[in-house]
């Protein structure tokens, strides 16, 4: 066995347990923490390596908690597999959207799944005899808070294990090529529009299961909460500051971000905002690369200079 | 009856979707951004209007040169000093880019204006004549008009100024352009100067008979995406066009539906484009 798969092993049993070293209080914030991990890997394993940019993942949280929710309250279907058909919702939605827009500019990409999201909340208010519009659902079956905690440690891991595998195989070098010169990589033989396509229904797949489970572990969502354009933006903004287009980019800006989230609190949340749209512009303009990935070439510039 | 209300509704309604879309067109045209930040642009134009009509007791119609003005300057330092980094940059970055900026204008504008709707009234809001037993607000006439007339005045900017002609030599090629001796960075910053300037217009405009908020912003972005991939992405005669039809297409809809309903028959169209022909109904657009 690898050194690595070893390293990767104890990390896994340790997090795994440390809700009972680290209760009450610190259980909700790492649980939070993992979530994010996921939702901000699914985004980078698309976005990051393609460079095609998803302005509307909201859509699949979105997608997905209505999905479940409809399926459990109202057809009274067991949690597992109302869950899986969420990710399975959120997947087909992707498909549909993909299709045509991954055969163009990463421009109309952008903005259709931006305006997408939009699309979708207006249609949850406006479709009340199935969604119960603003009101809101309900859901009345529920998990134990510790296994959402290791449902989230698993779903998050098993994305960023994904990534990895990924990385080091066809598919990811096919990735890599698009995000290089999709031209060039079409005229070697990658099929660049099926490869964007799987990719991004993959990834709507398990943001699918991640949005249905944690409408499921608040127990209550209306179409501005699960649609919000804000679940989006920390997606952005999570894999950019750890460094898009890396494996292990999304965990570092996910639990970066989320834990100054919880130290600012919800009282500041517009300054929150403004300091989140400052801190885009800045990285954009000058670390392109990702917070984390600049100050690592840093550290091994001496070592031994690439470039 | 009904109907032919809806349409001249849309119609008067269509003017206005084409002057906040043309400046979304001309800056994707010529420097391949999108910017998600179009619709602040709009938000900044309609508080402008707002601000100079509460505090000075402007008549609104009387603000456009103050907020095509004000925007146009905005712009261009936005372009000069921020977006021009990452020009040369992949495109995802001006896209993340302008969302940033998307995201420090409105909930700047949040903290300063609170997120109370607020509305302009005039002694002639609400006025209105009837012609033929269809109803039309002077409002929207006055409106309509002067949209047509700034979308013309740019495209004539565009063929028949030295200015305009350097922006469209940039658009065809980069290269070339800065080869013939033409300062690209500067018209790039002209051309975003440019572009926020009208749609600060349309916001004025927008002022005189919609709600005024922080907020209001992206559904107005969206809208121009509509319109711009209607009518054909980078020209500008296409956003008159996309603009007319999407005006129609709502005003109508929300007729037979609610307005609920109307944003999510504009995705299915702008869906069905995408399909069918992105290039637009021109078939002039930037698809690549």
């Amino acid at each position: 066995m690898s050194r690595g798969l070893v390293t990767g092993l104890v990390l896994a049993a340790v997090l795994a347990v440390l809700p009972f070293v680290w209760p009450g209080y610190h259980l909700s914030l790492l649980t939070i923490i993992f979530y994010w991990i996921g939702l901000a890997a699914c985004w980078n394993l698309m976005c990051g390596y393609t460079g095609y940019i998803d302005f509307g993942s909201a859509a699949y949280t979105g997608v997905g908690a209505y999905v479940a929710g409809i399926l459990m309250i109202r057809l009274h279907l067991p949690l597992a597999v109302s869950i899986l058909a969420a990710g399975m919702g959120a997947a087909l939605v992707a498909l549909a959207v993909g299709w045509p827009t991954l055969r163009l500019r990463g421009a109309y990409f952008a903005i259709a799944t931006f305006a997408l999201a939009e699309a979708l909340k207006q249609v949850a208010e406006e479709w009340a005899s199935l969604t119960e519009g603003g009101i809101g659902m309900t859901f009345t079956i529920r998990l134990d808070e510790m296994t959402y905690y290791w449902l989230y440690l698993g779903l998050s891991g098993l994305v960023v294990g994904l990534t990895w595998w990924i990385e080091h195989h066809k598919h990811g070098y096919g990735l890599k090529a698009i995000h290089e010169d999709e031209e060039a990589a079409a005229q070697v033989g990658v099929g660049t529009h099926v490869l964007k396509i799987k990719t991004y229904a993959l990834t709507a797949f398990f943001i699918g299961i991640l949005g249905s489970l944690e409408a499921n572990r608040l127990g209550y969502f209306k179409p501005d909460d699960v649609f919000d354009v804000h679940i989006t933006i920390k997606m952005v903004i999570m894999s950019l500051l750890g460094g898009m287009g890396t494996v292990i980019g999304p965990v570092f800006g996910a639990s970066f971000l989320q834990i100054i989230e919880d130290i600012l609190g919800a009282e500041f949340i517009n300054y929150y905002l403004v300091i989140v749209g400052v801190i885009i512009v800045v990285v954009i303009m000058f670390m392109p690369n990702g917070v984390a990935r600049t100050i690592l070439l840093r550290f091994k510039k001496p070592a031994g200079a690439e470039k | 009856m009904l109907f032919i209300q809806a349409l001249t509704n849309g119609i008067l309604l269509g003017g206005i979707y084409a002057l906040y879309s043309a400046g979304f067109s001309l800056i994707f045209g010529v420097m391949g951004v999108v910017n998600i930040a179009h619709g602040e642009m709009i938000m900044l134009g309609a508080f402008t209007t707002y601000w100079l009509f509460e505090i000075l007791r402007l008549d609104p119609f009387t603000t456009l040169p103050f907020s095509l003005f004000g925007l146009f300057v905005l712009g261009y330092l936005l372009q000069r000093f921020v977006i021009n980094r990452v020009v040369d940059a992949p495109p995802i970055m001006s896209y993340i880019m302008t969302f940033g900026i998307h995201l420090v204008l409105a909930n700047v504008a949040l903290l300063a204006w609170t997120a109370d709707p607020r509305t302009i009234t005039t002694s002639y809001s609400g006025a209105n004549f009837k012609l033929m037993g269809i109803t039309i607000p002077y409002i929207k006439l006055i409106t309509f008009l002067i949209s047509l007339a700034v979308v013309g005045g740019l495209y004539w900017l565009l063929h028949h100024s030295r200015t305009g002609r350097a922006i469209q030599a940039t658009a065809q090629d980069r290269r070339m352009a800065r080869l013939m001796g033409i300062n690209v960075r500067q018209i790039y910053a002209v051309t975003f100067g440019l572009g926020a300037g009208i749609t600060g217009m349309a916001g004025s405009l927008v002022a005189s008979f919609r709600h005024v908020e922080p907020a209001m912003g992206l559904p107005y972005t969206i809208t121009a995406f509509c319109v711009v991939v209607l009518g054909g992405m980078g020209y500008i005669p296409g956003a008159l066009i996309g603009g007319l039809i999407l005006g129609v297409i709502g005003s109508v809809s929300t007729m037979v539906f609610t307005s609920g309903w109307s944003t999510a028959i504009t995705f299915f169209l702008l869906f069905l484009m995408l399909l069918f022909r992105p290039a637009g109904i021109t078939g002039r657009g930037i698809v690549e």
